[in-house]
């Protein structure tokens, strides 16, 4: 017996088949998926009719949604309040305490050592096996998107619950960013109010009187690290363990044994730091010593002839100079580099404009992003050890063409689509709704690319907003995050829509068996990574279809949005 | 699903009140309507799509039911008799409102079935959506919905819903198929829009 059409099995499930043909038709499902699928979807359809027709079905909105703001807001409100207060008291605890030795590690102070470890393991990793780490960044993306998609899959498992306590997680977060600014007991420098200096271990509280302007004088001693916010702050003493300084000038004379992280307008480091440095200025000046490395973002950032580092520098800055010593790798994305110092290993820069000038000594190689390879100049008195290699960016010549003979690129290629592949199953599993969107005309695109694009116009105007505000740093990251994985889940959402068009238009299958998830997802996912390294249209293909499908995904996000609140669907626009 | 008014703990059972019913008690019919008034009222509205048209269907089908139930089978379900009184009084009703009487043309029964009717909803759609899917019930034309509330509201049978509806039993399952194919393409350009 052959598959009967689709009236048959209505009957069939209806009850109305003559019970002959019933009898001949429940042998062929025995054998025949594809119409057993059609008999299971009619007869969910047909209980649907009943309890909808009997007045059973609940209206749109669930119940768990109708009743959900006020209990959820009942049941969140002392929960978040009491998780911030738990986490706030463990903190407090490990900055009070002094751990046993073997549990220094825990203090919050001491992460910062793990952060340098991962740093120096990046280094090493990009230098001496690539592939390696470009299967740990695929790996680690992974993980972490993975972790994003479950947790966010929980919040929209518990809806309202879930939403109200992000929403106040935020605020608790950002109230407690902005806590060390004035409203934590444990920091607050006295009377003034507002400006805090006090050694974490109660050691040696600062001046009233003077409370704006932060000393620790020559030869005082700060045990167990400083925590140092006022108009200014001038370390000349030395400091045993980590220093957080914000301050619009800040001065380091004296030696600190520990890291440096440091918000400032000015930053003038002309002592000593055994650990690294952390920090983010408007002007960073570097005369002294940093043992191990530094991390900065400024305008601009100088390391002066005397300035020494023993192990890396990564900068971003508007212009940097280096006439100092930077014992191993520099990786910078600069408007302007002049580099008169020297450099123990490799010197990795995007930029404008590069200069390497007489006196300066490059112990490896140069590898070079430039707009303009005529923007970087070597001095004749300049050495480099290792090889020179520049890269104009958006180059389509035949260095570019050259990627495609590389290995590394086929294997990132593979890293990306089996990560995408893996992450698609998994959001498949938790948000089945996602992938339900689709394209049906020119005006659904072009509504889908505006929104995108204006996503991608707005979200990062309004993140750097926040961040000039300070306290709405963390919301500002929760933004370029949500962007980000926009930006990643609607590759997975095209790659679907690619792969469902050519299961559909194409001889490859007609049947729907073959339009199943995996499947279609895998074979999106492999036309649409061959798409988006095309040569010439990968790019202006991904800057157009990427946005839109952020786009999709915002449509879809607000229509789910407004059908699990009963409200009726939004107008077409 | 068999009769849902048997009786609950407390109440006299359906089967008693059918007894006495039978044996003509005014207070028993006056129980039968207290307990399907409901249903009825349901049907009337699904198939007539006027409220104030189904109060009075409704009142005059169980009348109907009340003189004619001497020819109520005890073997069948009560509620399925009794909606199904109903649903002949409605399709009086339609046939009335259409004129010239004809509302199920079989013609049209006969042509060829929708060649690529769209397959059935998503369970999981039609739940989130079930708004929606009222809305369209009542946008059907009277024969599809009077078909729909027959089928999966009364529970009859295809030769009690031919019955009731005036046509072939073999139509019915063909009815049954184009209403769930408008239905499903209603809904579709519903969600769409």
């Amino acid at each position: 017996m052959s598959c009967r059409p689709e009236a048959v099995l209505s009957t069939y499930v209806d009850g109305g088949l003559p019970a002959a043909e019933s009898r001949a038709l429940e042998t062929h499902l025995v054998g025949c998926q594809r119409c057993r699928r059609g008999v299971v979807a009619l007869r969910e359809e047909a209980a649907l009719l009943s309890a909808a027709l009997c007045g059973k079905l609940p209206p749109d909105a669930a119940p768990a949604v109708v009743a959900g703001p006020a209990r959820a807001l009942w049941t969140g409100l002392p929960l978040c309040l009491a998780a911030v207060l738990a986490a706030s008291s463990v903190l407090s605890f490990l900055f009070e305490a002094r751990l046993p030795a073997g549990f220094n590690w825990l203090h919050p102070a001491r992460l910062m050592g793990v952060n340098d470890m991962l740093w120096d393991l990046f280094n090493l990793l990009r230098n001496e096996a690539s592939g390696w780490l470009q299967l740990a960044v695929g790996l680690g993306t992974l993980a972490s998107l993975a972790a994003m998609g479950s947790f966010l899959a929980g919040a929209l498992l518990r809806r309202v619950a879930g939403s109200t306590a992000l929403a106040l997680l935020l605020c608790a977060g950002t109230a407690g960013f902005a806590a060390p600014a004035g409203a934590a007991p444990e920091f607050r420098m006295g009377e003034e109010g507002g400006r805090l200096a006090r050694d974490l271990h109660g050691v040696g509280d600062r001046d009233a009187a003077d409370s704006e302007h932060i000393r620790v004088e020559p030869g005082e001693r700060v045990e167990g690290g400083l925590f140092a916010a006022g108009e200014s702050v001038t370390l000349e003493g030395e400091v045993d363990g980590d220093v957080f300084a914000s301050a619009q000038r800040i001065t380091i004379l004296g030696t600190i044994s520990g890291n440096l992280i440091a918000l400032g307008e000015t930053i003038d480091l002309s002592g000593v730091v055994q650990g690294s440095v952390f920090s983010a200025s408007e002007r960073f000046e570097l005369n002294g010593t940093v043992q191990r490395s530094v991390h900065a973002a400024s305008r601009e950032i100088h390391i002066g002839e005397s300035g020494s580092i023993g192990r890396d520098v990564s900068a971003a800055a508007s212009r940097l100079e280096v006439e100092g010593r930077v014992a191993r790798d520099l990786n910078a994305a600069v408007h302007e580099l002049q580099l008169s110092g020297e450099l123990g290993r490799d010197l990795s820069v995007a930029g404008d404009e590069v200069d390497i000038l007489d006196g300066a000594r490059v112990g490896g190689g140069i590898s070079a992003l430039l707009e303009d390879a005529d923007e970087m100049k070597i001095a004749r008195g300049a050495q480099v050890a290792g090889e020179v290699r520049k890269r104009v960016r958006g180059e389509t010549d035949r260095s570019h063409m050259e990627r495609y003979l590389s290995w590394d690129f086929y294997s990132w290629k593979l890293v990306w689509l089996g990560s995408a592949f893996a992450m698609g199953l998994l959001l498949h599993t938790l948000l089945p709704g996602l992938f339900r969107v689709g394209i049906r005309d020119g005006s659904d695109f072009g509504v889908s690319l505006l929104l995108g694009f204006a996503a991608f116009v707005v979200t990062p105007i309004a993140c750097l907003i926040l961040i000039a505000t300070w306290i709405g740093i963390p919301i500002a990251a929760l933004g370029a995050a949500l962007l980000g994985a926009a930006w990643y889940l609607s590759n997975l959402v095209l790659a679907m829509l690619i792969g469902r068009w050519l299961l559909r238009h194409t001889a490859m299958a007609k049947s729907e068996e073959m339009l199943e998830f995996g499947m279609t997802l895998l074979l999106g996912l492999l036309v649409w990574s061959l798409l988006r390294s095309l040569p010439f249209v990968g790019i202006p293909l991904r800057l157009v279809l990427i946005p839109m499908g952020v786009g999709l995904l915002i449509r879809h996000g607000y229509a789910h949005w407004r059908a699990s609140r009963g409200l009726a669907p939004a107008p077409s626009w | 699903m068999d009769d849902r008014a048997h009786g609950t703990a407390g109440e006299e059972s359906l089967e008693a009140v059918l007894e006495r019913a039978a044996l003509g008690d005014r207070e028993a019919f006056a129980r039968l309507w207290k307990r399907f008034a409901g249903d009825l009222l349901r049907l009337c509205r699904r198939m007539l799509d006027s409220d104030a048209e189904a109060e009075d269907a409704r009142s005059e089908s169980f009348l109907r039911a009340w003189q004619a139930f001497a020819s109520y089978d005890r073997a069948r379900p009560f509620r399925t008799w009794l909606l199904s009184v109903a649903a002949h009084h409605c399709v009086d009703r339609l046939r009335r409102r259409a004129g010239e009487g004809r509302i199920f043309d079989s013609a049209e029964l006969d042509g060829a079935l929708p060649s690529g009717a769209p397959g059935p909803l998503s369970a999981a759609l039609l739940q989130e959506q079930s708004g929606r899917l009222q809305d369209a019930l009542a946008a059907q034309p009277a024969r599809f919905r009077a078909v729909l509330a027959l089928r999966y509201f009364a529970e009859m049978r295809y030769a009690e819903i031919a019955a009731a509806l005036g046509i072939a039993p073999e139509q019915v399952g063909v009815l049954l198929f184009r209403a769930k194919a408008r239905l499903r393409a209603t809904l579709a350009q519903e969600l769409r829009r």
